[in-house]
């Protein structure tokens, strides 16, 4: 029953999805714009049967229908309520049946909010999302399909879904913030090859391109973070980052991504780039879609079993597609979208962005190519290979340390052509604010490092703090400057600051989130150069030293959830001023053995500091002898890669936010897109 | 124009460096994936690179020093007496499931002396269902999945 209805409404979406998309991009470009309507409705009723299909899956998990194969396959009747539901997106099928209605939501929001919308641009923009979503719908009708029947006898039980899975609340957030990061860049892809179809990129269209890349950007900012927090807390090796291939294929989109919404900047200012900025789109998607594909079809276990993954064909196809749909709609449409200004001078606000692309882009191959490489000799001379983790290193800090710089320089250069006298005087300020920075980390450090409080640090750590130091001076000026020219009497500090974000919401939130990744990129170098390790195997009663803590076990203990049975290892964490906090029944270091999974999952205990986390893993124990043991670091400032979150949204929900002209003018995108942020 | 030809030529140049200069970084940061009969095949090209290293933990081959901070152990092709070993030596303490017979990955370098040192050690997971049975304690539960018959998983 479940399956059928299921299944149907995902035949519907895939026949609105194909018919949108046919009819959207044949009437867009036979200039017939009374069709506009049935492209509308063939939107809202994929969107409607993705999300209804989803909700009949959720009924199914909920209800424990095992005659549906995807309840079979992840479901159990001990697993808590909130855990089945999360289910949903455990495995391949489920997640990209989930995919599907959050594509659905997207589409409906593009098409709601921009109903008012005439012309073939619209039609032509829906069709290709229409596109988009007829693949996916396809996917999870054919390949990937979650419906088809239970081998018989039906089962009364299963196995429940991945115990990492449910091993954190995080890992309830992060898939489906990164999915709505992958899924949205579908909207600047349909608005950006749109355009490339009429040959014309509407000034009407220039921020409404920024806005939709600005939502699923934010998303997948907090994915990606909230995935390195989850690796962090969860997983226990000691570290948040590790150039994963499945986190490269978070990180390349969001790179490319963060490169297009710079370069939409000369866009809407100069009307220049546009060739460029649409390229940055087109790739920003290109990359989701090889993200997808390459956290999804096992391709990473070996290149050759991924021919027996239901979807990984498939998806190689509509890499394939998408790659030279893209290439031939830029090479053959391109040269009709005219440059209206030329850069005047490298020397420029435009200039340093162009330069901050390259430098995105840049960091894009060093990644793409560490990542795909032992694909390709896999594929192609057969020999397993692995890219160390040292390349991606060596590569990307120095990137990365270039990146930091552009940002502090960039903002302080004007449109056209930045005279160099006023320049040098500007950068006196940021200067000192980077040597105080690198003074401020020595004071604070003084000592520590030679007593072994801290790991010895690396130059290019010290240059981060410099650099950090540089960029928020200049961030901060031009976050306060322009309030300070609208103080008058009568009117407090706080008010003006109001009062210049809500003139010019897009500049200031932009510094907002610079001011995000400054903190974010400190909390990096700190927490990745100047950590201190030690590990050892305790008897009750002894401690580990780690940096100033001391780490003191207290012997085992063990006890029983709904869903999973565990022992932990009771320790206390010794300050070095004396204080002791215990971590006891639990709440120290764990293993969980879960019912149905023969390997027990480590969770690492984390006395989490404002400046510093200080960490423990259990690596194992024994229980005859009662002796464990462990892993323990100092990290210091690392909290505050996550701590950052909320800056970054909410600089990105500023930049969102309508400025009052459009809100008067009629065309006002933005508030439903915030609201949804 | 004189400008934008001098663009390109900038443009090239820096993504042809970018280009050496990635490649380069990368021949010297591949970490090859051997089996104990692979590795010795190489003979002395294994020696030097970062290698990781697949197999089982061979039957009986578990040695700590007295204070448990050092490990020796055999990582050989499967589980047959006849299969090709390599000798590892680990600092790394190693995680809860890690016992004879079961599947490793151990990431190091190959020294002239015949031992492979490593500093990270990986066991493969299996996810065999295995409920607890009836009157079984978690101890005695517990136990039995960590005994379970070692699969030669690769």
């Amino acid at each position: 029953m479940n399956a059928t209805l299921g299944y149907g409404l995902v035949l519907l979406g895939l026949l609105c999805a194909a018919f949108g998309a046919l009819v959207g991009i044949f009437t867009g470009m036979t200039r017939r714009e009374g069709a506009l309507p049935w492209v509308q409705r063939a939107v809202y009723g994929f969107s409607a049967s993705m999300i209804l299909a989803n909700l009949v899956m959720i009924g199914a998990l909920l209800k424990h229908d095992y005659s549906v194969k995807y309840v079979a396959q992840v479901g159990s009747n001990s697993t808590p309520t909130i855990f089945t539901i999360v289910s949903l997106w455990s495995s391949l099928e489920g997640s990209i049946l989930f995919w599907g209605a959050i594509m659905g939501a997207y589409l409906f929001a593009f098409a709601f909010i921009h109903r008012h919308e005439h012309g073939r641009y619209m039609q032509l923009s829906l069709g290709m999302m229409c596109a988009v979503a007829t693949f996916f719908a396809f996917l999870i009708a054919g390949p990937a399909n979650p419906w088809g029947p239970t081998p018989n006898p039906i089962p009364t039980d299963g196995p429940g879904p991945n115990a990492l899975l449910q091993n954190h609340v995080l890992m309830i957030i992060h898939p489906p913030m990164l999915y709505l990061g992958f899924v949205g860049m579908t909207v600047p892809f349909g608005i950006a090859t749109g355009a490339l179809l009429r040959g014309e990129l509407g000034d009407a269209w220039l921020v409404p391109l920024r806005k939709w890349t600005l939502v699923p950007w934010t998303f997948l900012s907090v994915g990606i973070i909230l995935g390195s927090w989850w690796a962090y807390a969860v997983l226990g090796w000691g570290g948040y980052w590790a150039w994963d291939p499945v986190e490269n294929a978070s990180f390349m989109p969001w790179l490319a991504a963060t490169a297009f919404i710079h370069s939409t900047m000369v866009l809407e200012r100069k009307k220049s780039l546009k060739l460029w900025t649409l390229a940055l789109a087109l790739g920003a998607f290109w990359l989701t879609i090889v993200g997808t594909f390459m956290t999804r079809s096992g391709v990473f276990n070996s290149v050759h079993s991924f021919t027996q993954s239901d979807i990984g064909p498939t998806f190689l196809v509509f890499i394939a597609v998408v790659m030279l749909v893209s290439i031939a709609l830029l090479a053959l449409r391109g040269p009709l979208l005219v440059a209206e200004t030329h850069m005047e001078s490298v020397f420029s606000r435009e200039g340093s962005i162009l330069l901050n692309n390259l430098v995105f882009c840049a960091l894009t191959f060093t990644v793409f190519l560490g990542t795909t490489y032992p694909l390709i000799t896999e594929a192609l001379a057969n020999k397993r290979i692995s890219v160390g983790e040292p390349y991606f290193n060596i590569m990307a800090l120095p990137i990365a340390l270039l990146m930091l710089f552009l940002m502090g320089v960039g903002p302080m250069l004007p449109w056209g052509e930045a005279n160099p006298k006023t320049t040098l005087r500007q950068l006196a300020a940021p200067a000192a604010g980077g040597v105080l920075a690198v003074v401020a980390w020595k004071l604070a450090t003084l000592g520590a490092s030679s007593a072994g409080e801290y790991g010895s640090g690396t130059v290019m750590a010290v240059m981060a703090f410099g650099l950090a130091g540089f960029v928020a001076v200049i961030t901060t000026r031009e976050l306060l400057l322009p309030a300070r020219a609208l103080m008058g009497p009568g009117t407090n500090f706080f008010g003006a600051v109001v009062r210049s974000a809500s003139r010019a919401p897009r500049r200031f939130g932009g510094y907002v989130v610079h001011m995000g990744i400054v903190i974010i990129m400190v909390a990096i170098a700190a927490s990745s150069s100047f950590k201190v390790h030690a590990s050892g195997t305790l008897k009750p009663g002894e401690t580990l030293q780690v940096g100033a803590y001391q780490v003191r076990f207290d012997g085992l203990s063990s006890g029983t959830e709904p869903h999973r049975k565990w022992t932990s290892a009771n320790l206390t964490i010794v300050h070095p001023d004396g204080k002791e906090v215990a971590y006891a029944g639990g709440h120290g270091p764990r293993m969980n053995y879960y019912e149905r999974q023969t390997d027990p999952v480590g969770s690492p205990l984390v006395h989490e500091l404002v400046w510093r986390d200080v960490y423990v893993s259990l690596l194992a124990y024994d229980a005859k002898e009662g002796s464990a043991s462990f892993n323990a670091w100092v990290f210091p400032l690392v909290g505050w890669i996550w701590y950052a979150i909320p800056i970054l949204v909410a600089g990105s929900l500023i930049s969102l936010w309508p400025r009052r002209r459009q809100l008067l003018g009629g065309t006002a995108p933005a508030p439903a897109e915030a609201a949804k942020a | 124009m004189k400008n934008i030809v001098i663009a390109a030529v900038a443009l090239v140049l820096a993504a042809g460096a970018l280009g050496v200069i990635a490649f380069g970084k990368l021949g010297e940061n591949l970490v090859y994936y051997w089996s104990p009969s692979q590795l010795l095949a190489q003979g002395d090209k294994a020696i030097g690179p970062t290698i990781r290293l697949g197999g089982v933990v061979a039957a009986g081959s578990i040695a700590w020093n007295a204070n448990k901070t050092h490990l020796d152990f055999k990582v050989a092709d499967g589980m047959l007496p006849t299969a090709s070993f390599v000798t590892v030596s680990s600092n790394e303490i190693p995680p809860q499931m890690f016992r004879e017979g079961i599947g490793v990955v151990v990431e190091g370098t190959y020294d002239k002396s015949g031992v492979f040192r490593t500093n990270r050690l990986m066991v493969n997971h299996s996810n065999k269902y295995r409920p607890p049975q009836e009157g079984q304690s978690q101890e005695e539960w517990q136990k039995s999945l960590l005994e379970e018959e070692p699969q030669a998983t690769k």
